[in-house]
């Protein structure tokens, strides 16, 4: 016996689903600039501290110079 | 735009991790296991300087050599492998005390590490010398590294104390009648610009003979036409006794009538100079850097020393603890069901076309007398309504909800307010069940405190490598961590793919909840705060399709971390909470266990795995490969043994084992990466919506032929 049936559903008119999974999302744009400051901040630091390390090593080789 | 984003956040990544890698090899080689103290033999027989050459050597051009003896009655004493921050002050103490000179050969990261005592050394006086960065024989390394060592070693002088030297005592050099030829070749290539200053009397203090011995080691010989160089040692070891006998051979020797110089003023050089400005700010950056790697090291050790003691209980505590829900559940078991409520399954449907007619078959062969079953079209842009109405003429009780598309929570949602039935169980559409699933994952509703029950979802498509790796992973999660959270009361996930719910649990949180990703982690945890007991019923197979390639792996597993982020994020406030008890009767602990759980081996961990892997890289190269090796070793045999006990308790074949080592180096790096990938989407806001995974139909693959079969 088949009881099957089907019942389609109207989309909702009103219902938004803009926060549907939203938590964290940025709404404003204000947390994109920040960290794209930090970002920018964090990155500068890491490579002038990379920069520092290959300097030190490249200053570095070569015989012993008793400067 | 977005892809540019996006390729920024991973060169931030990547700028960030290179420069932490990068500090961690610093502090690897400045801190790796430098060269014990010690001298060369007395005497060789093929001394490369004549007999009664002198203990400082100068070279000239053409490969020449000059040696020169210190005046008579003048006695130069010397101290190696220094600074050190208790033996170098002690000796300090006793040449100021006696107003006597010294030179101290100090070695390079020591400097780095105490700076103010090479100050001290030079304010008092005394001359300072290079004794290489890392105390290396020179004649085993190669010239670069050599050279490096040397030149690194005068940055750290330069730094700590504004001066460079042009003496140098090679590590393991004594005499100058113990020089060999290959010494000599190499000084001469490496160290050309350096006096290179031996010693003619080895107080041997570094073998630690007793005072005495060190005195009548040290003492000038009796009638020497020469001055004396003396060496003795202030680092690299316990030196009291030297620190006495330096005191003896300073009286002694005075008695003798010698006079006390340091190496420069014995052989009339400006040995030591003011550093240039370049080399000096040569040195401040090796000593910025080396500080920042150390800071960064000792940060990362303490985090692993906590996350390794954190792991090694968390599998204990599982061993035991799955042993006995094991226990109890076989107990439960074989007993005839007293309690049969009815049951609406419900099946949120998008574009599964290709295996959702397997599902809803694999429903109907269901043992279960009283199910309602309703498949919930999410506006599907395949065929899925039309495979569902097919199915009409076979399956009893079968109703097609069809909706334009909202989302998973929202179908469900949809399902769930055109469910009758008392107990509502929700399953993926691309999971079949066994005969017996919905029976069993009924039975724990018997118990009035029991909100929601998990499932055991399994992997059906475990065919190939990327398949045996998921398979194991499940089989580990449910088998383990399900049933250490059924036991403790703090179940954090019932998952999508099978999980049972009380109506009037789903009714009071108001259905499943549309705000994070991980709709299933969210709802459980709302559950679990409301007081509900959440069980976990491992007889209760559901085979679900895991993605088969490596680009839908890492879209399923971004949402679910970004998902379970977002979940913990939700439910911050109850991090810490004290045990709900709720209307069942139940006490729940996700408060004070489940959600703290959750952050550490859920974000933290993930979060630091890829710092671990480089650590343990930076052991094998500088400090002890032997114990690094055994560490990864224990760690590797401990997941062997708890991925072995989690298949034996699920029934499953040992054999697939053999793909947990490529696990530990492949699978394990991407999921790791896949976290930190969320992290950054979910500290830079990034919006992440579901992205479909492509379906094969394959879930019910292993099921056929698994040797736990369709009844368990």
């Amino acid at each position: 016996m088949s009881t099957m049936s089907t019942i389609s559903v109207e989309p909702p008119e009103v219902q938004s689903h803009a926060s549907d999974g939203a938590i964290f999302v940025d709404q404003t744009g204000v947390r994109r600039r920040v960290w794209a400051v930090l970002g920018t901040t964090v990155s500068l630091a890491a490579l002038a501290y990379l920069a520092l390390l290959v300097a030190a090593v490249l200053t570095s080789t070569g015989p012993g110079s008793a400067s | 735009m977005r892809g540019l984003v996006a390729q920024l956040r991973w060169f931030v990544v990547a700028i960030v991790g290179t420069a932490f890698v990068a500090s961690l090899f610093v502090a690897g080689y400045t801190h790796r296991l430098i060269g014990d103290s010690g001298t060369g033999p007395a005497s060789t027989a093929r001394s490369a300087l004549p007999p009664g050459a002198g203990p400082v050597l100068t070279f000239g051009a053409r490969n020449s050599v000059r040696t020169q003896n210190l005046p008579p009655h003048t006695v130069a004493l010397t101290f190696d492998d220094g600074p050190d921050p208790t033996w170098t002050p002690q000796i300090l103490r006793v040449l100021s005390q006696a107003h006597v000179p010294a030179t101290f050969f100090v070695v390079g990261s020591r400097v780095l590490d105490h700076p103010g005592l090479v100050r001290a050394e030079v304010r008092a006086g005394d001359a300072i010398g290079v004794h290489t960065f890392t105390h290396i024989d020179l004649t085993s390394h190669s010239v670069t590294q050599d050279g490096i060592e040397l030149s690194l070693t005068e940055k750290a002088i330069a730094s700590a104390a504004g001066i460079t030297s042009s003496l140098l005592r090679p590590p393991y050099s004594a005499t100058p009648d113990a020089v060999t030829p290959a010494d000599l070749a190499r000084w001469q290539k490496v160290a050309s610009a350096f006096h290179i200053v031996l010693a003619t009397r080895d107080s041997e203090d570094w073998q630690r003979p007793g005072v005495a011995q060190i005195v009548r080691n040290a003492l000038p010989r009796p009638g020497s036409s020469t001055g004396t160089v003396i060496m003795f040692h202030d680092g690299g070891g316990n030196r009291a006794e030297t620190v006495a006998a330096v005191r003896t051979v300073i009286r002694l020797a005075r008695q003798q009538g010698y006079r006390f110089v340091t190496v420069p003023q014995a052989i009339h050089r400006a040995a030591m100079a003011p550093a240039t400005r370049t080399v000096r700010w040569e040195g401040d950056a090796l000593f910025l850097a080396e500080r920042i790697a150390i800071w960064l090291s000792r940060v990362l050790g303490l985090c692993l020393l906590l996350l390794t003691a954190l792991s090694v209980l968390r599998a204990a505590l599982m061993v035991v603890v799955a042993h006995r829900q094991r226990r109890r559940e076989t107990r439960q078991a074989p007993r005839p069901l007293p309690f049969m409520p009815s049951v609406s399954v419900i099946v949120p449907a998008f574009n599964e076309e290709v295996g959702i007619a397997s599902t809803v078959l694999s429903l109907a062969r269901s043992d279960y007398p009283r199910l309602e079953i309703i498949v919930v079209d999410d506006g599907s842009t395949d065929g899925t309504a039309g495979m569902v109405a097919t199915l009409r003429d076979r399956v009893s009780s079968l109703r097609l909800v069809r909706q334009p598309n909202s989302g998973k929570a929202r179908a469900l949602n949809r399902g769930i307010a055109q469910s009758s039935g008392q107990i509502l169980v929700l399953i993926d559409g691309d999971t079949v069940v066994e005969p017996d699933t919905i029976s069993r994952i009924v039975a724990p509703f018997a118990d009035p405190g029991v909100g929601a029950v998990s499932g055991n979802a399994k992997v059906g498509n475990r065919g190939g490598l990327l398949g045996r790796w998921q398979h194991i992973e499940y089989v580990m999660g449910f088998n383990l961590d399900r049933r250490l959270f059924d036991l403790t009361n703090c179940m954090q996930t019932v998952p999508g793919a099978i999980g049972a719910f009380r109506r009037d649990v789903l009714r009071a949180t108001r259905g499943v909840p549309t705000e994070t990703l991980a709709e299933d982690t969210d709802l459980t945890i709302t559950i679990g705060l409301m007081g509900w007991r959440i069980a976990y019923q491992g007889t209760a197979r559901a085979w679900t399709e895991a993605p088969s390639t490596l680009r839908g792996l890492w879209r399923q597993r971004y949402r679910w971390a970004y998902g379970t982020m977002q979940a913990a994020w939700k439910h911050r406030r109850a991090i810490g909470s004290p045990a709900v008890t709720g209307p069942g009767g139940a006490t729940t602990r996700l408060g004070r266990i489940g959600l703290p759980y959750l952050l550490v081996f859920g974000v933290l961990l993930p979060l630091l795995g890829p710092l671990v892997d480089v650590f343990m890289v930076v052991g094998l190269v500088f400090t002890s490969p032997t114990e690094t090796l055994l560490l990864w070793g224990v760690f590797n045999a401990m997941q062997f043994g708890l991925a072995a006990y989690a298949l034996w308790l699920d029934g499953e074949r040992l054999r697939t084992l053999w793909a947990l080592p490529i696990q530990q180096i492949v699978y394990r790096q991407v999921m790791y990466l896949v976290v930190v990938e969320a992290a950054l989407g979910a500290l830079t806001g990034r919006r992440l919506r579901w992205h479909k995974l492509a379906r094969t139909g394959s879930a019910g693959e292993a099921l056929e032929a698994s040797p736990v079969g369709s009844s368990g």
